[in-house]
């Protein structure tokens, strides 16, 4: 793939003359899209310091690019961040204090809703089976009046 | 002249408000009394107050239009160098006025449901009119007392401080008209619910006169989340459409829930199901218009303390949501022993079961998002501590819910009421099963390894084949019944079926939105390079090159154009030229992007700043598949209009066939 592209742009360079100036973008810069999108602009609302318009969102980036040039991991960046900026900066919210109510709850919920599901449609069977046996068992429709019902 | 144009207005508005006290309190007399001749005028009155908003929209739009810059409103957001056309549409493009807007709607949509359902539903009529009166006095007594558009500011000012330049776009004069009608379309139901809890009479009589109303809403409300995501992918350009903004997150609730809301109806409708759960699920999306109003309406998004700092509107919207809560739980929490189902999901592998796990997803979907978006806000007014809650967040935890939404919306309309045996089950899924599978090895070749990924793909290849197939059995069945061609088939399976096939038509419509934003969020390439004249980039297999970059000023604003040529293999394809611009008189910058859509994706790009050495950013996007989310939002429009054209279905089949079908069991409406 890469190696077509590169043809390609060569093919174009050949083609388009003058020979016009390739760039490519700094091979860090993939990654400073990535932690960005993880850090909140602290001045805007609600807004991640990539798409931010702001000067401390574009000081913010600038520290980024640095601390990516020094070879720190992710974490270490995040860590940083949050360090100078409390929690507030990460759009993630860290599972620990306030933030781990967060965490918690959805999966709770769907465990408790699921369990709900399974209970009343258990219950729901049995009692449906039992109500059935009592009286005359019903047959299935067949496929062809179903999808008649259906219409 | 102009000046007394918009007192006018301001008094049509408070003669509303008196009038909407008088219907709710003449309707809640003949509810208790029976007087036929006091409710007839409950109802004049609600029509009377469709006029009397009418006219005083009306003059905030001439005011506008005019440029009367006495009017503090107009003052505030327009400008003599405003193009008409967001003169007219600058009504709704802050506070003050898009209240009115919702006023108006709320209004309308009274007036046209007391219309409609005034012969079928006579016993509920009365709690129908009281509850729409009721908010309808809720919203004029605000508007009238804390955020009223029509004041006016002595001496004039020479001219005014203009619309909010992102506002200034043909998005504003589509997205909150449409959002707004969906969350008012939503006070029908919750009107015809408070009148089934009253009249202690729950069969699915209400449910049968709403269904069409909560159609109506949801599409309106999909159209206006749609409409807005739009905007925001080519206004505001960063490249997405959806942010997780706790503004998005206020109008995805109602919608996560008015979706659960669509299905578990049907179950109510068919098998006399989830009685309690459908009034729970009517009062909540209600509620959750509301809220989502509020959110945006009153600052406390912005801030805690912007809430604090002008309290008396905060309060309020708070009081009156407060109101409406305790009112709709309470009264099902009273009426909740009338409210057992006639019927029990007698196997998992049925349809309600489906439509069962299907509400669970949803319902956990939107207390997650509303967790998401007002936890912070609990945090900081409880400790004074911040915390954010962003799109990593709502990516990692509501996405994967939204996947078991989409897997069971293949699954769902194919399953037949009551029971299936699980064999036949097996049998009927085997060919989407397949495809999906297809995908999936397909996705593997490609390279993707990531699994929430894979999921995706699998879950979207399995719905998308499981409801094209789907409609094909229908069609096929229908053959075989009747021995007519396919194509005479599927004319008589659509016009017959539509609730049926125009459901399915949205769900194919919301499996291409689905893949759209699968593509375009996980597969976005972007490229950030500062470039001079001739210099070039290459991105998604195109190559483009910085002509030049030259002054593009406009009526209200200066603005800055580069122009960009792409190609591909050696061959021209096109131009592009983004912008940036500076709107002088609120000295605000914006960027104008530059898109060029396809099929397989859009080229995206923005110009950013300009060097001194002659070099300019330029950020570029390849986003596949983004195309994808609008066409699919045509085919749920299609599909959601087929659904609404239907008449009642019964009927239709009596009609059309000379097939003895079994009566309606139970009493005519009421």
């Amino acid at each position: 793939m890469k190696r077509t592209l590169a043809a390609a742009a060569l093919a174009f360079t050949v083609a388009a003359a003058p020979a016009a100036p390739f760039r490519t973008e700094a091979p860090e810069e993939a990654q400073v899209r990535e932690i960005g999108a993880k850090l909140r602009c602290p001045v805007c609302q609600s807004e991640n310091i990539l798409d931010s318009q702001s000067g401390t969102a574009r000081e913010m980036i600038a520290v980024l690019r640095e601390q990516l040039a020094l070879g720190r991991s992710e974490a270490e960046i995040l860590g940083y961040f949050r360090s100078r900026y409390g929690d507030y900066v990460l759009l993630s919210p860290p599972a620990s204090g306030f933030g781990g109510v967060i965490w918690l709850v959805p999966p709770l919920l769907l465990a408790a809703a699921g369990a709900v599901y399974i209970l009343l449609v258990r219950r729901n069977a049995e009692a449906a089976r039992r109500a059935g046996q009592a009286s005359q068992p019903r047959a299935p429709l067949d496929e062809q009046s179903l999808r008649r019902l259906e219409l | 002249m102009a000046d007394s144009l918009i007192k006018l207005g301001q008094l049509a508005t408070c003669l509303a408000l008196v009038l909407s006290l008088y219907a709710l309190g003449a309707a809640v007399l003949s509810a208790t009394g029976s007087s036929p001749a006091r409710l007839r005028s409950a109802r004049n009155a609600l029509y009377a107050n469709l006029a009397l908003v009418a006219f005083g929209c009306a003059t905030l739009i001439w005011s506008f239009v005019a440029l009367d810059f006495s009017v503090a409103y107009v003052a505030q957001n327009s400008n003599s160098q405003l193009p008409l056309i967001y003169r007219l549409t600058a009504m709704w493009g802050a506070h003050e006025g898009s209240l009115m807007l919702w006023l108006f709607y709320l209004v309308l949509l009274s007036a046209v449901a007391v219309r409609a359902h005034w012969k079928d539903h006579p016993l509920s009529m009365p709690w129908i009119i009281a509850t729409l009166a009721a908010i309808q006095f809720g919203f004029l007594a605000f508007i009238v007392f804390l955020s009223n558009p029509f004041l006016t500011i002595s001496p004039a000012l020479p001219d005014g401080q203009d619309l909010n330049p992102l506002l200034q776009d043909p998005g504003l004069v589509f997205h909150p008209p449409v959002l707004y009608l969906g969350y008012v379309g939503f006070a029908i139901p919750f009107a015809f619910a408070v009148a089934s809890l009253m009249r202690t009479h729950s069969g699915a009589e209400w449910v049968r006169a709403v269904r069409r109303w909560t159609l109506f809403s949801w599409t309106m409300l999909t159209s206006g989340i749609l409409l807005g995501g739009f905007w925001a992918y080519y206004e505001l350009g960063w490249g997405g459409y959806w942010a997780w903004d706790p503004v998005e997150n206020a109008s995805l609730m109602p919608w996560l829930t008015g979706t659960a809301l669509l299905h578990s109806m049907m179950a109510q409708d068919k098998r006399g199901l989830f009685r309690t759960w459908n009034v729970f699920l009517v009062v909540t999306t209600f509620l959750l218009t509301l809220i989502g109003t509020f959110l945006v309406r009153s600052g406390v998004l912005t801030s805690v303390h912007a809430f604090a700092v002008d309290p008396g509107r905060g309060a309020y919207m708070l009081g009156f949501l407060t109101v409406a809560m305790v009112f709709g739980y309470g009264l099902i929490l009273m009426r909740s022993d009338r409210l057992l189902a006639d019927a029990l999901v007698e196997s998992p592998y049925s349809r309600e079961s489906a439509i069962l796990a299907n509400n669970v997803l949803l319902l956990v979907a939107a207390a997650t998002v509303f967790l998401g978006t007002l936890y912070p806000l609990f945090v900081e007014a409880v400790s004074g501590e911040r915390l954010s809650v962003g799109a990593p967040y709502f990516n990692k935890v509501v996405v994967p819910l939204m996947l078991g939404v989409v897997l069971l919306l293949g699954i769902g309309p194919s399953i037949p009421w009551r029971r299936v045996d699980a064999r036949r089950l097996a049998a009927m899924f085997r060919k989407p099963a397949i495809g999906a599978l297809l995908s999936l090895c397909a996705a593997l070749a490609a390279g993707v390894r990531d699994p929430l990924t894979l999921g995706a793909i699998a879950a979207v290849a399995f719905a998308f084949a499981a409801t094209l197939a789907d409609i094909a059995t229908g069609i096929a069945a229908r053959r075989r019944l009747t021995g007519e061609s396919w194509l005479a088939a599927a004319r008589t399976v659509l016009s017959l079926g539509r609730q049926r096939f125009g459901g399915l038509v949205v769900h194919l419509g919301i499996v291409l939105i689905a893949a759209g934003m699968i593509a375009s969020g996980l597969f976005q390439t972007a490229v950030t390079v500062s470039l001079r004249p001739g210099d070039s980039f290459e991105l998604a297999g195109r190559v483009v090159t910085l002509r030049d970059v030259s002054d593009a000023d406009g009526p209200n604003y200066r603005g800055r154009v580069a122009t960009l040529s792409v190609s591909q293999d050696g061959r021209p394809l096109y131009e592009m030229r983004p912008q940036k611009r500076f709107y002088t008189v609120r000295s605000m910058a914006t960027t104008e992007i530059a898109i060029r859509s396809s099929f397989s994706g859009d080229l995206y790009l923005l110009v950013g700043e300009e060097t001194q050495a002659g070099g300019v950013t330029i950020r570029g996007y390849w986003n596949p598949l983004v195309g994808w989310i609008w066409a699919g939002w045509l085919v749920v429009a299609c599909g959601a209009l087929l659904s609404l054209s239907g008449t009642g279905r019964r009927k239709a089949i009596a009609a059309s066939t000379d097939m003895a079908v079994p009566a309606a069991r139970g009493v005519p409406a009421e």
